[in-house]
């Protein structure tokens, strides 16, 4: 496995992502990008907030997927 | 679009120039690696990418880097969440104004739970409980005390006459936000239609033990009417009292009086009212009478009257004009706030709604007058809150805000349901222009963001609120409904 792999691994890996698309490689797991809509939150201190919408990177593994 | 495994050892092989076996076969190296690091407890990190680890339940994790994570979200870069309510700690008049006419109990409670730090608040919370026991109970004549100190040290900032409006308010359980005011006033209305059904009860018991109630009522009815009918009344009644008693003794009228009273004493509730509609009725259209009713009383009263001042003891006297000055003062004050505009037709029931304001007369115009001090001071004050007054703007300009037509300039922040965040200033314009042509008022706001430099935000409509502009948000066409954030629009 050479540094080569890693590199054009993750500059595509990270490239579908960014596009929002998923990735999912068998026998391994899936990246996909989830979408967070604003919501309101409110805080300890009684403050109530409207948090601005987020993408989140998520990586869910395979359940075949041994340990 | 899914990116599957083939697809990515195809891309894959394309970016490296190797062979697709070699290409796949690096690839479950690498997964084994990162399966075998975990494993053993370690966590394997690929650099600008993100972390693979197991967690404590034995799955696999990615925690992906923060390069990463920014540029998945360069969409909303420079976003910050927006204080819709602020905390306890900083929570002032805008809680207090805020909460609509008819939530004043939730009003309290909503101080109640929020106010808990400083000793101001503390008092303001007293103050503002008081308030709601006022209004909810009838004027427990010293609380207000509690409340004007509350309300002077929490508004401070006010000019000395607002504070005195308060101080004048709370006495009269009027310690209330302007847009309160057609509540409050109904409110009363209310106390005062109590009030004067308390009164009116104890009338009319009065009337069971005491004549000179009655009297002191029939006695109110002339000096109430205008002068006019003072005097066609005062006619009316030597005629009636020679036609009626002609040979009587003062004494025998006296008896006879009382007789006809116990023997009246469910019509005298009723004359209790008339009067009242009586003598606006006079007064608007000369002498009218709506029903068979009236001019029997009238009668009644003029018969009875007489009597009376034939009497003239001390005491008789005394107990009636008292009697009659309440009354008088009531009518004369509902009459003068055009309570009784329609009462020569209004039945009994509405007789009695608008006999209240009359008794509590005094105390209304008081109100009324310290109520538009606070409501100015309140205005006034209002600017240096930006949601409050984008809301009062809202109600008095609805054109100011919207959705469509043109973009307004508006002074204070506002809000807009952004559908596009470009990095190019002129890319955002194009996207400006094509929403203009749908007919959306558009705004164009920048936004200087770490690492992704500045963004233009293209956005649609002008809301005060957040709330409004989510509603329309809301309706939007599903392309547009479906990805969209609420901005702030910060002038």
């Amino acid at each position: 496995m050479d540094k080569t792999f890693i590199k054009a691994f993750r500059e595509i890996v990270r490239k579908e992502i960014i596009k929002k698309n998923t990735v999912e490689i068998s026998g391994f797991g899936r990246f996909e990008v989830i979408h967070q809509k604003q919501h309101q939150k409110k805080k300890e201190n009684g403050q109530l907030v409207m948090m601005p919408p987020r993408d989140f990177v998520v990586f869910s593994p395979e359940d075949s997927g041994d340990q | 679009m899914k990116i599957d495994k083939q697809k990515l050892i195809e891309l894959l092989v394309e970016n490296t120039g190797l062979e697709p076996d070699a290409v796949e076969s690096q690839l479950e190296q690498l997964i084994t690696k990162i399966r075998e690091a975990a494993e053993k407890g370690k966590a394997l990190e690929i650099k600008s990418f993100g972390m693979f680890y197991y967690s404590q339940q034995g799955d696999l994790k990615f925690d992906p880097s923060e390069d990463l994570e920014t540029e998945v979200n360069h969409k909303y870069a420079g976003m910050e969440p927006v204080e819709i309510k602020k905390p306890e700690s900083t929570v002032d008049d805008p809680l207090t104004r805020d909460p609509k006419p008819t939530d004043e109990t939730t009003d309290g409670e909503e101080i109640d739970t929020d106010r808990k730090p400083a000793a101001d608040w503390k008092e303001d919370e007293d103050g503002d409980f008081k308030k709601t026991a006022e209004t909810d109970e009838t004027a427990p004549s010293d609380a207000p005390e509690i409340p004007l100190k509350a309300s002077e040290e929490k508004k401070k900032e006010k000019p000395e006459d607002e504070i005195k409006a308060e101080e004048d308010d709370a006495p009269d359980k009027q310690e209330k936000p302007a847009d309160e005011d057609s509540v409050l006033a109904k409110k009363d209305e209310e106390k005062s239609n109590e009030k004067t059904d308390d009164e009116e009860k104890e009338a009319g018991d009065q009337d069971d033990f005491n004549p000179f109630s009655e009297l002191g009522r029939i006695l109110g009815d002339p000096d109430m009417a205008d002068p006019q009918s003072e005097k066609e009344k005062a006619l009316e009644r030597e005629e009636s009292i020679k036609s009626l008693f002609p040979e009587l003794p003062e004494q025998e009228k006296k008896k006879k009086e009382k007789e006809s009273k116990l023997k009246d004493e469910q019509k005298s509730k009723k004359q209790d009212r008339k009067p009242d509609t009586d003598i606006p009725g006079k007064k608007d259209t000369s002498v009218k009478t709506d029903s068979g009713k009236k001019p029997l009383e009238k009668s009644k009263s003029k018969k009875k009257s007489p009597k009376k001042k034939e009497k003239s003891p001390v005491t008789m006297i005394l107990v009636s004009i008292v009697a009659a000055l309440v009354l008088i003062v009531g009518v004369i004050v509902a009459m003068d706030t055009g309570l009784f505009g329609d009462s020569d037709t209004a039945d009994d029931v509405a007789q009695f709604e608008t006999d209240p304001p009359g008794a509590a007369a005094e105390p209304d115009p008081g109100d009324a007058l310290e109520d538009e001090p606070e409501e100015n001071g309140e205005t006034e004050l209002d600017p240096a809150e930006p949601e409050e007054t984008g809301i009062e703007e809202e109600t008095e300009e609805d054109s100011l805000y919207g959705l469509t037509g043109n973009s307004r300039e508006i002074d204070a922040n506002y809000y807009s349901i952004i559908l596009h965040s470009m990095s190019s200033e002129s890319n955002a314009q194009n996207m400006q222009e094509q929403l203009q042509q749908e007919g959306y008022r558009t705004v164009i706001a920048s936004v200087s963001t770490e690492g992704q430099g500045t963004m233009w935000r293209v956005g649609i409509g002008q809301f005060p609120t957040i709330p409004e502009a989510q509603e329309a948000a809301g309706e939007l066409p599903q392309n547009y409904r479906e990805n969209n954030f609420i901005g702030l629009i910060q002038q």
